[in-house]
């Protein structure tokens, strides 16, 4: 199996929330075009090691990281760095569905037209290719302009994928992007992961370890802010190196 | 189903009614009494003999010029100011207690403000008794209510959509303009407003800042003294021997609707 290049790679990261010590010292390198599954026990630290890929923790008052994040070779957290251009660059799904009280168009079309156009023709375009590539398309073609709260849970949250994509994101973080829909919803989220990985670099953050299983290759297990474990899924999940790994895939913790 | 309600719930249920009934037979009194004083020329006219037949018009527009000027400052400034406190001030101790005194001023009776207003505007910066005058203090009074409303229906907005929105590569300020701002307009617009009504309503702000009791002629700038219908129902009730009862009735009627 030929090895994709890194998309990302972290080099001694570590996130301090004031004084608390949230993520210490990772170092991993996630490759292109995979889906990168980090698992483990709550606050455990991988939604922040996840938010840290797009600066969402910029927001929050006393977050301080050292080591470096690189995206294509580029430090994201080095002086200079525009986060705006980031972030289209590194779209986020979040855990429950956030769509816009907007309409399912206006949505989709939310992120071009921040970035100025307007072109009724081009978000025409955009919009149909973004819904399309989440699997929505069939689905609301004919209500483009019904508000995105009239849709099912499921449908909402591949309207928030659709929404992102819509920027153009290269690498596309997923925290816990199924865990409030039902079984059947949470197929095709996976479904669709499994399709956007030909275009995109997928980092998901998920409690579901047969979610993890089933879907991702590369799988990497935090526990208390450290990185215990980082390898091909597969092996993760039937030889773990690491005794607290196999513990908590096995049930015995978390 | 329902069977029958609980002691408790059957108070409960008393209190809504009484909270119902009260205003709304106050109102009820009011339009009852006054519709054998209203008229096109009592709306229309001007006053004759300081009130006493003719027209309230001055009354009406000194108070709708009021409002224009109070709104003009008081809604770039506080709809903003709210803005800033609710998106944009750190979390910090001083901005809590900037908050905490927002709240206490937005209690402090009018009359206050209206006593600062006659030291600041009338007399050091030399606006004199005017509609300018009158309009700024009734602008600093109703100050506190936007910043207020604004924060709180601000923060109303869940922080999901904000998330969504930065996310997506929003600056802070696009996340705030194209998201939180239009979620919540109608809880912004809604303080608004009850903030101006309570500037309509208010006299002790006008009293000693440029209302007239008579003045038979319409503003002519922001400079001029003006005619105000709360101030005008005061003097009417209470100050004038030989004011016909259903002129007193059909101010507030007026006011009302």
């Amino acid at each position: 199996m030929v090895e994709n290049k890194h998309k990302v790679s972290l080099k001694d990261i570590s996130i301090f929330y004031g004084k608390l010590h949230v993520v210490k010292h990772v170092s991993v390198e996630l490759p292109e075009n995979e889906i990168t599954a980090i698992i483990g026990p709550s606050g455990s630290g991988k939604s922040t090691l996840l938010r840290s890929l797009n600066r969402m923790n910029d927001h929050i008052n006393g977050m301080r990281i050292t080591g470096e994040a690189m995206i294509d070779n580029q430090n994201i957290y080095a002086d200079g760095v525009d986060v705006v251009m980031l972030r289209r660059k590194v779209g986020m799904v979040f855990q429950r569905p956030n769509p816009f009280p907007k309409s399912i168009y206006e949505n989709v079309a939310y992120g071009p037209k921040l970035q100025g156009l307007r072109s009724k023709a081009e978000l025409d375009i955009i919009v149909e290719n973004s819904l399309r590539q989440a699997a929505l398309w069939d689905e609301v073609k004919d209500r483009l302009h019904v508000s995105g709260f009239d849709l099912s849970g499921g449908q909402q949250q591949r309207l928030c994928i659709a929404r992102s994509l819509a920027v153009g994101p290269e690498v596309l973080l997923m925290d816990e992007p199924a865990s409030a829909l039902d079984p059947a919803a949470t197929a095709k989220i996976e479904e669709l992961m499994l399709l956007l990985k030909r275009t995109l670099t997928v980092v998901v953050v998920t409690h579901n370890m047969q979610q993890a299983a089933r879907v991702s290759d590369h799988t990497a297990f935090l526990l208390g802010g450290e990185l215990v474990e980082y390898d091909v899924t597969r092996k993760i999940f039937t030889t773990p190196q690491d005794k607290r790994t196999d513990d908590y895939i096995s049930g015995k913790m978390g | 189903m329902r069977q029958s309600y609980t002691l408790p719930e059957m108070f409960l249920l008393g209190t809504l009614g009484l909270a119902l009934l009260l205003p709304l037979a106050a109102v009820l009194y009011i339009f009852i009494r006054a519709a054998a004083g209203i008229s096109l020329e009592f709306i229309f006219a001007m006053p004759v003999q300081r009130g006493i037949t003719g027209g309230i018009l001055p009354a009406i527009v000194g108070t709708l010029w009021l409002l224009f000027g109070t709104t003009l400052v008081v809604l770039p400034v506080g709809v903003g100011a709210g803005i800033y406190l609710a998106e944009f001030a750190p979390r910090n101790r001083l901005t809590h207690l900037l908050e905490m005194a927002l709240i206490n001023l937005a209690g402090v009776p009018s009359v206050v403000f209206g006593l600062f207003g006659y030291a600041f505007f009338v007399l050091t910066l030399g606006f004199g008794s005017s509609l300018l005058s009158a309009s700024l203090t009734l602008a600093i009074m109703t100050l506190p209510l936007v910043v207020t409303a604004t924060r709180e229906a601000l923060h109303g907005v869940p922080v999901s959509f904000r998330e969504a929105s930065l996310a997506l590569g929003a600056t802070r300020w696009q996340a705030v303009s194209t998201v939180a701002l239009p979620c919540a307009r109608s809880g912004v617009l809604t303080g608004t407003l009850l903030a101006l009504s309570r500037a309509a309503g208010d006299t002790a702000c006008i009293l000693i800042t440029g209302a007239a009791f008579f003045l038979p002629r319409l503003p002519t700038s922001f400079m001029s003294r003006f005619m105000a219908l709360p101030y005008h129902l005061y003097i009417s009730a209470t100050q004038l021997p030989g004011m016909p009862v259903e002129r007193i009735w059909a101010l507030p009627g007026y006011c009302c609707s």
